[in-house]
């Protein structure tokens, strides 16, 4: 079989359709359509397997430990077996742990932003508790601290972090004071 | 029973020293620790050394001389220097050995450490975001500290502000001239509730110790300090540490808490027993939390002690009496034992303007870093 760019462009194409379609139902990463390079303005996830993408109600994926219940975030991580451990969805509501706002540019690499200091925009970041599930560190929608308190509810959405050299969007996870 | 005494001390000035590599730095801080024992290299029966981006420490040698001694190199995070001592106080500890060395140095480059996501297990989303920066953790761990124990802002204010004091005084400190609290309280706020003069930042330094048992000691100085304890502990499952992109729902009390309370059982001592102590001060906020976890106050009780200069030098317990790292800046092979090399010369009553009034015996260091882990020592004269 020829396997050529065009044809991965075709296999691509209708893979995110179908999902699309079908109002985005969570599948393993082995099935979850990529982002594709070649397709200008996708929105891609910073790091597949990370949450459910694409999705119209995307949610963090864990890893949870059978043996002790304990629930791990990113899945990823190889913190347990494969044997031992399954792939959960996380909790889209939380209340917040603690904050900070990040003041200044971080150094890239490790930091992928390109801004320079004059553009940079302080952004906040937190842990928000997902009751009975895990505490995970996030980046917040706001960096007004007269915005943030601990204690108070959040609500999970995927943005925008930045654009990449090839007009893709890259998305990251974030969590945002909730409206009720 | 062997007991282990450190017989000298030496140390090269903190802070940036353009010219002069960080392995010159310790080599430097050698010779006037072998200087100080009155002892030379080749006397020195073994050596432990690290450092975390100035190369190896065993390469100490081509500076000191090629002396055949047993030379191991220490790579433990902000431990190195914590846990080259803990080392070399075994070795002696045991009997194996009567003489040898410590020594810890370092040379950052300018600015936050840029830290590689994977080198910790972590995947490259992590920094591409924004999260892979210390300063953030420090800031979440005192705002939550703080609202959780009532402790009010400017209490973060006035521990940097004895810091740059403390620092004036300490002719080996990199800042040297005080900073009032308008300053401290209205700089850049780097990572909220954390202004910039409330954070050390990365430098130079090197220190080096000279360890002898208990039996030769008095042959090299007539005022040996006894290292009554030595330890190290690591974190636990739901401790709160840097470059965790989730936590347990369950607390663990931080490895501060361990290594802390491990040292005064092993030296049959407590907190209350301490007459100058060196906290890990990596911002303002770390002194706060870890003058409780280490045993000196309860939960809460800072802002008291601190606002009412309690732990002033000439207060009731003083703390961080060199600078601590905010004066200092912080080299991290050579920090632990920066605070080991202070308690000595104060135990031996050879800190001039920021001596600790009435003849201090004993001595508690304490450091604590990345991934999580924590070494104290406790010093008598």
């Amino acid at each position: 079989m020829p396997v050529g760019p065009e044809w991965r462009l075709l296999w691509h194409g209708i893979a995110f359709k179908i999902s699309a379609d079908f109002n985005q139902e969570w599948s393993p990463p082995s099935r979850r359509p990529k982002g594709d390079p070649l397709n200008m303005g996708n929105q891609i996830a910073v790091q597949e397997g990370l949450f459910t993408w694409p999705s119209d109600n995307p949610q963090l994926i864990g890893r949870k430990e059978l043996s002790t219940g304990r629930i791990y975030f990113p899945a990823i991580h190889n913190y347990v077996s494969d044997e031992d451990s399954e792939e959960v969805l996380l909790s889209t509501r939380g209340t917040l742990w603690t904050w900070t706002v990040q003041g200044f540019l971080p150094k890239n690499p490790p930091y992928r932003g390109t801004e320079s200091v004059a553009e940079f925009e302080p952004y906040g970041v937190g842990y928000v508790e997902l009751p009975g599930e895990v505490i995970v560190e996030t980046r917040l929608t706001t960096a007004n601290p007269d915005e943030l308190e601990i204690g108070m509810e959040m609500e999970l959405v995927i943005e925008k972090f930045m654009d990449d050299e090839e007009g893709n969007e890259i998305m990251m996870f974030a969590f945002k004071p909730a409206k009720d | 029973m062997t007991e282990v005494c450190i017989v000298g001390i030496g140390i090269h000035k903190f802070g940036r020293t353009d010219g002069m590599s960080g392995m010159q730095q310790g080599a430097h801080a050698v010779r006037e620790a072998l200087s100080d024992a009155s002892i030379e290299w080749n006397d020195v029966q073994f050596a432990f050394g690290g450092s975390a981006a100035a190369g190896n420490a065993d390469a100490l040698v081509n500076e000191l001389g090629l002396t055949g001694v047993q030379f191991m190199n220490v790579s433990n995070g902000c431990a190195t220097g914590g846990s080259a001592l803990l080392s070399a106080y075994s070795a002696i500890k045991s009997g194996q050995y009567d003489l040898g060395l410590a020594v810890g140095f370092d040379k950052h480059p300018r600015g936050a450490f840029n830290a590689d996501p994977r080198a910790s297990g972590l995947e490259t989303w992590y920094g591409d975001i924004g999260l892979m920066i210390t300063t953030q953790f420090f800031g979440m761990k005192i705002q939550k500290y703080m609202h959780d124990h009532g402790i009010a802002p400017e209490v973060l204010g006035k521990v940097a502000q004895k810091a740059f004091h403390n620092g004036s005084l300490n002719p080996n400190a990199w800042r040297r001239d005080e900073v009032d609290m308008d300053t401290i309280m209205n700089s850049d706020m780097l990572a909220n509730p954390l202004t910039k003069f409330m954070f050390c930042s990365p430098a130079e330094g090197g220190v080096a110790l000279i360890l002898a048992s208990d039996k030769v000691a008095r042959k090299y100085t007539n005022r040996p300090v006894y290292l009554r304890a030595a330890t190290m502990r690591t974190r636990h499952y739901g401790s709160f540490e840097v470059f965790s992109p989730y936590q347990a729902l369950q607390r663990a009390d931080a490895p501060t808490v361990f290594a802390s309370q491990a040292a005064y059982e092993m030296a049959g001592m407590g907190p209350e027993d301490m007459d100058v102590i060196q906290i890990q001060d990596t911002e303002s906020g770390a002194e706060i939390m870890h003058m409780a976890e280490n045993g000196f106050c309860a939960d809460g009780d800072q802002e008291k002690l601190i606002m009412e200069g309690h732990t002033a030098i000439d207060g009731s317990m003083p703390i961080n009496t060199d600078g601590g790292c905010l004066a200092n800046g912080e080299p991290i092979g050579a920090s632990g034992l920066r605070q080991v090399y202070e308690v000595v010369a104060q135990l031996r009553g050879e800190c001039g303007d920021r001596q600790v009034p009435n003849d201090p015996k004993t001595g508690y260091t304490h450091v604590y870093g990345a991934p999580g882990l924590s070494a104290c020592t406790i010093l008598q004269l």
